[in-house]
């Protein structure tokens, strides 16, 4: 009898111990109130985002991913690793979440292996550049449609702009677009009967190059100025329209460890040559640990009056598997972002 | 036209890289930004509170999230990570001009908690010329910091300075904030 009592004590404080567990394990798992809370009221055509938030308390930025069609968007892919069949082409979503108090415009564009391609975006016909509007807080995903590419082994990379058509001449704007204002998001992929990551061969550039020297300020990144090697950065400028303007693309690998980069100028967000005299829109560098140079770099200034944004991006390691985690310490140590310089206003005018 | 309202808050950001709109950090809640009193920058800095001109910065703080709500329930404690910026100079001269920047990663009892990586890029600038770009990128470690001074017999004019810190822990969100500060 005793023992029965004893095990209907024991059983009677094991349940209470198991409900204090639920109890507490109850607080720890119930979901805070959300800062922010955004509704979407449809009629007829039209859809209506409206936003509450406690400005307070949120806090702004802004992410970006690209999920293939199988994954849910509340799931990150565990591979950059893409494979499509010959003549397929690549189908993936893009998700944005804007968390701003305020609505932004992004464009967007792609490069395939480093050359601006033309793609669906968001049921959109073929088109090199795209344009997202996002309200305060929203966060949505986009299918995108990439044309059939050859076989084998290729990058792309989608990247956003945020408020491109801000053209504001002042300094502190300028400055406030080094490295800002523009997020991406890289794939591999293979095509075909490739079955591993094999890019092609890098062709560096051949181009007239001049050293800065190891004691040059900048490390890991790029800078436009108007002289090479100079550490004064180049915000704007009036320019003649249909005329060459010259500047100088500046790039460093940092003291301690080289870096490779392809780096990709645009004129009003569209691939433009790294100079008159050359196709190259496109060039590709291996630096050793403290290389730092100046590219002598120039645009054809168009005719159409107004701002022009001139932007040169800097994209680590091009053509390296995203997957491999064997990848050398030297590259590892590499910044691993694709950043944007500043964006250089280039104002025509009337006169 | 394929456009889905997210409807969950946090959603799975891991390796999800973010753009500095004003930062590029995590799209999650739960960021704290403060621009900090002379009496708490100095902590970060060793600058004199009372005399040194422009000592606070701008600091940002999170509490690293799980990638699955499922995992709410684990045991393990969730790292604290802060990213800080702080120009400022001695009150006694116009030289140097410092700028200290710091990613940190700590436990909730302030202990160093080691995550797979932490880094900090740290971009200073004077009057639009470029005076310090540098970064420093740990693995399996809880700090990363860069540590600018710059002397000369005039350091007048308008700094600025800007860092680029990055956060990453397996099983959590990422975290690339941005965090700034002047000095004029």
């Amino acid at each position: 009898m005793k023992i029965l009592k004893l095990c209907t004590v024991v059983t009677l404080f094991g349940l209470i111990g198991i409900l204090v567990i639920l109890a507490i394990s109850g607080i720890l798992i119930s979901p805070k109130p959300p800062l922010w809370a955004m509704t979407q009221n449809t009629s007829g055509n039209d859809t209506v985002y409206s936003t509450t938030y406690n400005k307070d308390q949120v806090t702004e930025s802004f992410g970006i991913k690209i999920f293939p069609n199988s994954a849910g968007q509340n799931e990150t892919p565990s591979t950059a690793l893409r494979k499509i069949g010959q003549n397929e082409s690549l189908e993936e979503y893009l998700w944005v979440s804007n968390q701003m108090t305020k609505s932004n415009e992004f464009l967007i564009f792609g490069l395939l292996d480093y050359q601006q391609i033309p793609f669906e975006f968001n049921d959109s016909i073929l088109k090199l550049h795209h344009t997202i509007h996002m309200a305060p807080f929203e966060e949505s995903s986009f299918r995108f449609k990439v044309p059939p590419m050859e076989n084998g082994t290729h990058d792309f990379e989608l990247f956003l702009v945020m408020n491109p058509n801000q053209h504001s001449l002042n300094d502190s704007f300028r400055l406030s677009t080094d490295q800002a204002l523009l997020g991406s998001r890289r794939i591999n992929i293979l095509v075909g009967n490739a079955t591993q990551y094999s890019p092609p061969p890098v062709i560096k550039y051949i181009g007239p190059i001049q050293s800065c020297g190891s004691g040059y300020v900048l490390n890991d990144g790029l800078l436009l100025t108007t002289k090479s090697c100079d550490n004064k950065a180049l915000f704007s400028d009036h320019v003649n329209p249909q005329k060459t303007y010259d500047y100088s693309i500046n790039i460093a690998a940092d003291k301690n460890y080289p870096v490779s980069v392809a780096i990709v100028p645009l004129l009003d967000y569209y691939q433009v040559p790294l100079a008159m005299n050359t196709k190259e829109n496109v060039a590709f560098f291996n630096l050793s640990a403290g290389e730092k140079i100046a590219v002598r770099a120039n645009i054809f200034v168009p005719k159409e009056e107004g701002v022009h944004e001139l932007l040169v991006l800097w994209i680590p390691q091009p053509y390296v598997s995203l997957d491999d985690d064997l990848r050398s310490e030297q590259l590892y140590h590499q910044w691993a972002t694709s950043e944007p310089s500043i964006r250089v206003g280039l104002s025509v005018g009337s006169g | 036209m394929e456009r889905h309202a997210a409807r969950i808050m946090l959603a799975a950001l891991a390796l999800t890289p973010m753009v500095s709109a004003v930062s590029p950090e995590s799209s999650d809640s739960g960021v704290i930004t403060q621009h900090l009193s002379p009496a708490e920058g100095a902590k970060w800095t060793g600058a004199d509170p009372e005399k040194d001109i422009g000592v606070g910065g701008m600091l940002k703080m999170k509490t690293a999230v799980k990638k699955s709500n499922l995992s709410t329930l684990a045991i393990t404690e969730a790292p604290h990570w802060s990213a800080y910026t702080d120009l400022w100079r001695n009150w006694w001269s116009a030289s140097p001009v410092y700028c200290d920047a710091y990613s940190r990663s700590r436990t909730g009892s302030g202990s160093a908690y080691d995550i797979n990586k932490i880094a900090l890029r740290e971009r200073v600038w004077r009057d639009g010329s470029l005076y310090n770009d540098q970064t420093q990128t740990k693995y399996n470690s809880a700090d990363a910091q860069v540590n600018y001074q710059y002397s000369n017999w005039y350091t007048g004019g308008t700094w600025t300075a800007q860092s680029d810190h990055t956060f990453e822990l397996s099983g959590y969100t990422s975290w690339y904030p941005v965090t700034t500060d002047s000095l004029t």
